[in-house]
Formats: C-alpha cells, sequence, structure tokens
C-alpha cells in the first residue's frame, strides 16, 4: 500500500481574506466555489497532487448559532495569532484503493465512512461537479470512538483528475507555480506517526520533521518554479485548545 | 467629451506563437477573445485595466480568405516575422458624439457593427467610425478610429478575466503611444489635443510603433513594426 | 438622466446552498469570489445591458462576536430563507449621483478609499470601486427602499464576468420587469421623480416594500421568474422608521 499527502485543512475566520493573505504573503493562487454542508473551502493547488482546502465551517450563522458549544475548531480559530486566527485544521494522506481504505479503517478501530448517496453529503463544484470521496477511521456516532485529536485520517477519491490540485486558479498578479510541497513540520514524534501509519518509519516514506509539540501540522514548504521554496506556518487547531477535556468528539 | 484610448490592435500570422511571445515578453494575462463573425478572424487580448486593452489578430481559416485578399496585417506579418501593429482606437460614450466625429472628418457611422463571437457563446458588439466613401482604410492612413460600446460597456474587453500565469504585473493603462506621422494633422484628424491621448510622434510613415504599459513594476514598452511600413527599416 | 436598475441583492443563510439552487431552478449561472469584510456575493448576472443578483451572505461567522444593528438585520432577514434585500439603481455620472444624495438629504459614499478593505474585493485581486448614496448606518434597504451606486469604471462590472460552467445553463438576455412592494407614488416619492414604474420596468404589488420578484429573459428558453419573499415581509420596515 503507498501511502500519499492528499491536502491539509488550514482553517479560517474568513476564507476570502485568508486566501488574499495567503496569495499576497507565497503568490499561491486560490480556487473558489466549492463546498460541502456547512463548510464553504477555497483550494490551494501546491502541485504533485497535493492542495490546501482553506476552509470555512458555519454555514449557515442560524445553524451555528444554534449549534452546541462549546465548539472545538470555533474555539481554536478564535484564538487570536498573527494571521487572524488561521490554523492547520487537519493533514489528509490518501489511498489508492477503496480496499486499502477499509484495511486502514479496521487497523484503527473502525470502518470508511459511507458513500453517502446524497450529493449534498460531498463537495460540490457551482459546475456541477460533486466530489465524491469516502474517508477512514470512520466511528458510528455513539460509539464512544473518535480519532486523536491532530492525527491525520485517510483519503480515497475514485476521480483523481477531478481533485483539487489539478483545476485552474484564478488568475491574479504575480502568481509562483507550485511544483510540490518538500518536506512538512509535524508536532508529536517520529515513533507517534510510524505508530498511526503502521510503518516502520513514516519520515521515510512522507517528508515529516517531528518538532514534539502539540499534535497537527505546523509548517508546510512548497516548492515553485523559478524561486525560492514557500513555507507557510500556521499553528494546529490542538496548540490552542487550552482544555480539550471538555469537547465531545473529534472536528 | 474628448475620446479616450480603447485598445491597440495587433496583427499576426499565427495568433498562438505571437500570443505565447507576447506573455512571455510583457507578463500580461491574456484570454481567447473567440472569433469575428466573418468567420476568418481568431482574437485574443490582454486587458490593461483603465479600459484598454491590446487585441491580436490572425487569420485562423485561410481557406475561407479568397486568393490575394489576406487582411494586410498578415502579409506585412509574414514578411516581416513577427507580429505588427495596425492601430489605435479610441472610444466615446455615445452614438451622438459618434456621428458627430463621422460627420466633421466626412463620414458616417460604420452601418455594421464589429462582433466578435465569445468562446462561452455571447457576442461581444462595438460600433466605429468613421467609414468614409471612396477612403482608404482609416489604419493604412496612420489615423485612428473611434468605438463606441453598447450597454454601458458591458463586457468590455479591458475588463475579462485572463488565463493564471505564473509572475504576470498588474498593468494600468497607458502612459504613452508613439505614433508615426506629425502632431499637426494628428490633432486636425482627431479635434483634441494627442497629447490628452498621451501620443508622441516619430516622423516615420503614419501609423502605431509602440506604447508604454503602466504596470506595477514600471512602464514597458512594447514595440513592433507598423503595418503601413513598406519594409523592417520603415 | 440615466437612472436605471443596476443589481439585486438577496440576502441568503447561505450562499453556495442558495446559488445552487437558483441554477437548478432556472438555469442562472454563477460566478464566486467577490467580498467585502464579513460577506460575500455569488453574482448572478442577468444579461444586457449589466445587471446581476448578488446572493449575499455572512462568511464569516466571527463577526458575530460584536453585533450591531445590520448584522441583527440580516440574521433576522434570513432566518426563514432567503429574501430580497436590496434594490440598487444606477446613475451613469458623479453629478447625478450627487443630485440624488442631495435629494436624499445625505452625502455620497465615496469610491476612492484607499483601504482595500473598505471596498468589495475578488478573487483575481480586483478591488471595485463603487460610489453610492445615501450614506450612513442604517441603510435605507432595511425600510425596503432602494439607494443608488455609480461605478467611475464599468469596465469590470460584475454583471459581465463570466460564470462557473455551471450544467444546464441559459443564457440571460436582461430583467424584463421587477416586482415591488408599496405604489409607484411610494417610489417616485423616495426616488424625487415620476413615473419610476415605467423608468425601472417596476410592478407594484401593493405588499410591503422591497422586491418580491424578477422576471428575466433568457436565449432560446422562456423567460424566467425569480420569487422570493422581500426581507420587510420577515422584519417590517416600521422597526426602522424612527
Amino acid at each position: 500500500m503507498q501511502i500519499r499527502l492528499n491536502h491539509f485543512a488550514l482553517g479560517a475566520r474568513n476564507i476570502y481574506e485568508a486566501s488574499a493573505r495567503l496569495l499576497k504573503e507565497t503568490g499561491l493562487g486560490h480556487q473558489t466555489g466549492d463546498w460541502v454542508g456547512n463548510t464553504a473551502c477555497h483550494m490551494v493547488p501546491l502541485g504533485g497532487d497535493v492542495f490546501i482546502e482553506i476552509e470555512g465551517t458555519f454555514m449557515s450563522a442560524h445553524d451555528f448559532l444554534k449549534m452546541p458549544k462549546p465548539n472545538y475548531t470555533y474555539d481554536a480559530l478564535d484564538t487570536d495569532n498573527e494571521y487572524n486566527g488561521d490554523h492547520f485544521t487537519g493533514m489528509m494522506l490518501g489511498v489508492d484503493t477503496l480496499e486499502e481504505l477499509e484495511e486502514i479503517g479496521k487497523r484503527l478501530g473502525g470502518g470508511v465512512t459511507p458513500n453517502w448517496p446524497d450529493p449534498y453529503r460531498h463537495f460540490q463544484r457551482p459546475d456541477g461537479y460533486v466530489r465524491r470521496f469516502q474517508s477512514a477511521p470512520y466511528y458510528e456516532p455513539g460509539s464512544g470512538k473518535s480519532r486523536p485529536r491532530g492525527m491525520p485520517n485517510f483519503y480515497y477519491y475514485p476521480d483523481i483528475p477531478g481533485r483539487p490540485a489539478n483545476q485552474p486558479v484564478w488568475s491574479a498578479p504575480h502568481l509562483k507555480i507550485p511544483t510540490g510541497v518538500k518536506w512538512i513540520e509535524y508536532g508529536g514524534t517520529e515513533e507517534e506517526m510510524s505508530a498511526w501509519l503502521d510503518v516502520p518509519k513514516a519520515s521515510d516514506i512522507l517528508p515529516f520533521r517531528f518538532n514534539g509539540k502539540a499534535l497537527g501540522t505546523w509548517a508546510v514548504c512548497v516548492g515553485v518554479e523559478d524561486g525560492d521554496d514557500i513555507v507557510i506556518r500556521r499553528p494546529p487547531t490542538v496548540a490552542s485548545i487550552k482544555d480539550p477535556s471538555i469537547y465531545k468528539s473529534t472536528q | 467629451m474628448a475620446a479616450v484610448v480603447d485598445h491597440f490592435h495587433m496583427g499576426s500570422a499565427n495568433i498562438y506563437t505571437s500570443i505565447d511571445k507576447l506573455q512571455k515578453e510583457l507578463r500580461l494575462g491574456h484570454y481567447d477573445g473567440g472569433f469575428m463573425s466573418n468567420v476568418v478572424i481568431g482574437h485574443k487580448a490582454f486587458p490593461l485595466n483603465a479600459g484598454v486593452y491590446i487585441e491580436v489578430e490572425a487569420v485562423i481559416d485561410p481557406f475561407a480568405v479568397p486568393a490575394g485578399q489576406e487582411p494586410a496585417f498578415q502579409k506585412k506579418a509574414e514578411l516581416f516575422g513577427t507580429e505588427v501593429w495596425t492601430g489605435v482606437c479610441l472610444r466615446v460614450d455615445t452614438m451622438a458624439e459618434m456621428e458627430d466625429i463621422a460627420k466633421r472628418v466626412g463620414g458616417k457611422v460604420n452601418p455594421h457593427p464589429s462582433m466578435r463571437i465569445r468562446p462561452d457563446g455571447p457576442l461581444n458588439k462595438s460600433i466605429s467610425c468613421p467609414q468614409i466613401p471612396g477612403g482608404k482604410p482609416n489604419f493604412e492612413l496612420g489615423l485612428p478610429q473611434w468605438y463606441c460600446w453598447e450597454d454601458r460597456m458591458y463586457r468590455h474587453p479591458s475588463g475579462m478575466p485572463t488565463v493564471p500565469m505564473q509572475g504576470l504585473r498588474k498593468p494600468n493603462g497607458t502612459e504613452w503611444i508613439e505614433m508615426g506621422g506629425d502632431e499637426g494633422t494628428m490633432g486636425k484628424w482627431l479635434g483634441q489635443d494627442p497629447k490628452t491621448l498621451g501620443m508622441r510622434f516619430n516622423g516615420k510613415k503614419p501609423g502605431l510603433y509602440a506604447i508604454g504599459i503602466r504596470t506595477d513594476g514600471g512602464v514597458i514598452e512594447l514595440r513592433r513594426p507598423s503595418a503601413n511600413q513598406d519594409t523592417l527599416d520603415g | 438622466m440615466g437612472l436605471h436598475i443596476d443589481h439585486i441583492s438577496l440576502a441568503s443563510p447561505h450562499i453556495f446552498r442558495s446559488a445552487d439552487t437558483l441554477l437548478k431552478e432556472t438555469g442562472l449561472g454563477y460566478w464566486t469570489g467577490e467580498w467585502i469584510g464579513d460577506t460575500s456575493v455569488n453574482i448572478v448576472p442577468l444579461g444586457p445591458p449589466g445587471n446581476f443578483i448578488e446572493i449575499s451572505g455572512f462568511i464569516d461567522i466571527f463577526t458575530l462576536r460584536t453585533m450591531n444593528e445590520h448584522k441583527q438585520w440580516i440574521l433576522d432577514i434570513t432566518e426563514t430563507g432567503d429574501h430580497f434585500n436590496g434594490l440598487c439603481l444606477g446613475v451613469d455620472s458623479m453629478e447625478e449621483l450627487e443630485a440624488f444624495a442631495k435629494h436624499f438629504n445625505s452625502t455620497v459614499n465615496k469610491p476612492d478609499n484607499p483601504d482595500p478593505a473598505r471596498h468589495f474585493q475578488r478573487a483575481d485581486g480586483y478591488i471595485l470601486p463603487m460610489a453610492s448614496t445615501p450614506s450612513g448606518q442604517r441603510s435605507p434597504w432595511m425600510r425596503g427602499l432602494p439607494n443608488v451606486y455609480y461605478y467611475p469604471d464599468r469596465t469590470h462590472h460584475s454583471s459581465g464576468q463570466p460564470v462557473h460552467p455551471c450544467l444546464n445553463m441559459v443564457e440571460p438576455t436582461g430583467i424584463k420587469w421587477v416586482e415591488y412592494g408599496g405604489t409607484e407614488k411610494d417610489m417616485d416619492d423616495w426616488l424625487g421623480v415620476t413615473g419610476s414604474g415605467e423608468m425601472l420596468k417596476l410592478k407594484f404589488n401593493g405588499k410591503s416594500m422591497g422586491v418580491w420578484a424578477v422576471c428575466v429573459g433568457a436565449y432560446d428558453s422562456d423567460d424566467i421568474v425569480i420569487r422570493r419573499p422581500a426581507c420587510t415581509d420577515a422584519v417590517p420596515a416600521s422597526k426602522f422608521e424612527s
């Protein structure tokens, strides 16, 4: 089984402001229009089939106001930092077949997400394209099990060409062409990640550098054509949560 | 009201290689404008913001062009081995102004609007003047023509989005325009001071020779032969 | 005088779901990425001479950390779904806009504020210069009344930008009529004109003020009527008439 980088989720208070700021900071362009359920995303291709989804959860505002509190992701993004509250909310790895995904789900004590027939359970684009995916580990609601916060989950996409990494961005001045992820600064240790991935050494299969801090993505280094490498640095959500015990489930 | 610059016209023998060359030289964004309703001419554009753009045209169906009737710009582009400037086009806001201009120079408003079919379907329509009976085409005389866009500049070519590309500059109109001929003749034709359009004159054969494009990286010069030149030397 | 309809605002609790619903209902495509502050607008071009619907809503719920009357109004009018909340008229010169400002006993919101955060911005970096009147904290939209705009540069007008390649799209050919609340006299009095109905293609239904429906022509297809309640149906105009 080959485990690949799939994407990073970057939570933002305002995905429009965050995308504009990232463009100014790095020259990396983005796509607009993707959404699923209560989340809208701006997609930032990083080259080599990997992307960042800058995600804004909590649509509608009415649904958010009625949502049970405290809310893990909201509280993390509510924590001020030098990036207007941006936090890496997830790292998602990819496998090439549903069978491999099921194997991972089983190994981690759960399963895979159902292939929801309702298209609104999957990412939609304005052009009508529905980007179906399934992920693992999935734990049935009420099972009492959840993924350890800050550990990556795994995705399977039946349609590779439809992925955001392969779609064009908005044209803007001073864009840079990304050529792929060079390294990832991750919290925790090599041993923790290797155990999660069930491999002898995690940094042999993915370009991890472990900083021993709170679990989650701390920085992503992206190569570009005709320019210096870009380092996108944001704290993971875990780093900004004061008391994890007050939150009920993984978000 | 004084006219303003609307667009610059460039003729090419191969629209794809021309655009490739121009975008690398200018580092400005472009888009596919579709084709003209005569089905012969293909169109791509470089929006320069500030209501101004460059359009590059080339024959895209040579079989539809009777032998010997290729556009003059194509013959010159083939002869010189490069794109050629055909001319400058100005803009006024109302058809009443167009009528006044056409009358002043002894012609009329072109009864046939210029129609371009965009890749996404809608027609892009503009009206030009003057059409002077028995006269040479204005471009061949090195003289600008005027355009009026319908519907409050709906979908004006200068405001359309471009293909995403690495390292594009942000343009903001033109700083200067280098014309052949002389200021006096041009001023008489325009009915306004050529300096109001940023024109300066090189004394060569009448025509367009170069433009200075304002960008966030300074003014960049785009120089090509005029389609009115007989040889590359003038 | 060049007074005309420029655009119509449709307040939405979830701008993506609303745009998708409208697309499936009418075939009208939309483009995304334009925003100002805590609000984004998904734009539905309606065709020449350059009109659009902006499906607008909060995209930053952190803005609710500090509430004000306007934010509460947006929450209240979208609690039960989409509501038309703004008829935006246009003029062709700053002089005409200033004349309206004088008529409204107000001032012009100028287009040249150097802070980009005070303007609509797009994903391609474009910052949209727009002047409007009346100015002030309490928008006339809250009473179901239109305001007036002037664009110094119309070449990037939202109505002319290309939409996403949506499935089963129709090509809109322009607004045919707008159904409005109140009477022609109400509108004439507000604008200080005579004959606003014919001038602006408005049909008045005597209900609470605001847009109730928009009819749009479509190429090779039947006319489209987009019907949503006016915002004053959700929150009465009387609440803002002090």
